[in-house]
């Protein structure tokens, strides 16, 4: 089952891999394209139609091809990363990964004409750019959502609302979690979390 | 969010019905607050665990009473009204509060958006249709929401410790002093037509209301997605507040 579903997911990203080139691609090819091309993904599996264990597997590629997990998970710990074992760094590392896609995923269930706008060029900051992006819902109430992308080229962090850092919010609750119960009951928090996500 | 019920409370001149309410109000800063000397934290700050377990325990109460009552009611606004009329009247209940956003970009010093707030109010009240139809959107004049807290911020004056309270949700001393002060502040409040308790109360509620439907997708995906929600709802509130982060490019500006 577990196979034919990956083939599944790789046809349809396939798919949705070759309709993102068809759109049209813009001089810099650096930070705005990055989140165009993660938007174009979304797109894909919220137009796929699928079951969200389906679309998590379509949408992981896309997930980790945007965002640089590495930093992002030693971002939302802050000064407590450095205290973990190299083994639990690489266990919450993988657990996180998944629990981002499956947030996304569990989302992406339907397409009704929402409009992802990306503004043409991002602006430098000192650890990356910033590039600004604007969603229009179905019911055309706008949502700004900005990303700051690294020189690598990929994103390490969002913000909502224009200015609301995704990292530093959920820093506040896996810091907590991990003063209050250890690492292995976050990692395990997480990937029960996951589940759930999938599951419904 | 919950900004709707102090407004209630402060913008109300009947000195009865104010003065019950500043009763509650007040008691429950002493409540809260007082678990917590007189310390004053700022947004990155912890909270004094005596004070976080108060507010967990009334943030777990405010969580019931929405899924309880709130949640149902907003899900039956939003499934038998239509768009376009919920758009309207949201347009009514928002254009109440231009006048009130306009002195407050002014006091923070943006003569330009306290401009825009009064040109929105004038424009959409006349032809608009009292805020039917956002016509000053239509021309290009965006709306902007800000509140006296956000001003009171923008001064550089500390928030104080974050607090629930019951039902209204986050806020802090400075919030609780702002929604009074904004109360007093709110030129429509001058009106005698709009100053009666029961039609303060009215407006409130509708605010509330209606922000609350306007946020009812996110809350939802906060709710699903969260391992621990009253930490991410706390920084998520916290960060509106904070120095412009990278993105900021309208500090003053509530969203």
């Amino acid at each position: 089952m577990r196979t034919s579903r990956r083939e599944i997911g790789a046809l349809v990203l396939g798919i949705a891999l070759a309709a993102g080139s068809v759109a049209p691609a813009s001089s810099d090819d650096s930070a705005t394209a990055v989140v165009r091309r993660f938007y174009d993904g979304m797109i894909a599996v919220m137009r796929s139609g699928q079951a969200t264990r389906a679309r998590f597997d379509q949408f992981k590629p896309v997930m980790m091809r945007t965002f640089d997990v590495p930093v992002m998970a030693q971002r939302v710990l802050g000064s407590h990363w450095s205290a973990l074992s190299p083994e639990a760094r690489k266990r919450f590392q993988a657990a996180y990964a998944d629990f981002i896609v499956a947030t996304y995923a569990s989302k992406l269930d339907t397409y009704s004409g929402e409009k992802f706008d990306v503004e043409p060029s991002g602006e430098a900051r000192g650890d990356g750019t910033l590039v600004y992006t604007k969603i229009v819902d179905s019911e055309g109430a706008e949502h700004a959502v900005n990303y700051i992308v690294g020189r690598n080229g990929k994103v390490f962090d969002t913000y909502f609302d224009g200015t609301i850092s995704d990292v530093a919010a959920r820093r506040s609750e896996f810091t907590g979690l991990l003063q209050r119960s250890g690492p292995g009951e976050l990692i395990q928090s997480l990937m029960d979390r996951t589940r759930k996500l999938l599951d419904r | 969010m919950p900004g709707w019920a102090t407004g209630w409370v402060t913008r109300a001149r009947n000195p009865a019905l104010r003065s019950t309410a500043l009763t509650l109000l007040v008691s429950t800063v002493i409540m809260v607050g007082g678990c917590s000397s007189t310390r004053y934290y700022d947004a990155e700050s912890h909270d004094s665990s005596e004070l976080e377990r108060v507010n967990r325990a009334v943030f777990a109460f405010n969580e019931d009473f929405d899924r309880q009552l709130v949640e149902p009611i907003a899900q039956q606004y939003v499934t038998h009204v239509p768009n376009d009329l919920r758009k309207g009247i949201g347009g009514v209940v928002h254009n109440l509060n231009e006048p009130i956003y306009a002195i407050n970009f002014l006091l923070q010093g943006h003569v330009d958006r306290s401009m825009a707030a009064t040109g929105r109010f004038v424009m959409n009240t006349s032809l608009g249709l009292f805020g039917l139809i956002d016509y000053a959107a239509m021309i290009g004049v965006a709306p902007r929401r800000t509140s006296f807290d956000l001003t009171l911020a923008t001064w550089g004056i500390p928030s104080g410790d974050y607090i629930i309270l019951p039902i209204l949700g986050p806020s802090s001393p400075r919030k609780i002093f702002a929604d009074i002060g904004e109360g007093v502040l709110d030129p429509l409040n001058a009106i005698p037509a709009l100053n009666g308790g029961a039609t303060v109360a009215a407006r409130a509620v509708a605010t509330g209301g209606l922000r609350r439907v306007e946020v009812a997708a996110d809350l939802r995906a906060l709710r699903e997605d969260s391992l621990d929600l009253y930490a991410r709802m706390k920084s998520l509130y916290l960060q509106q507040y904070s120095e412009p982060v990278p993105g900021g490019r309208d500090p003053g500006v509530l969203q």
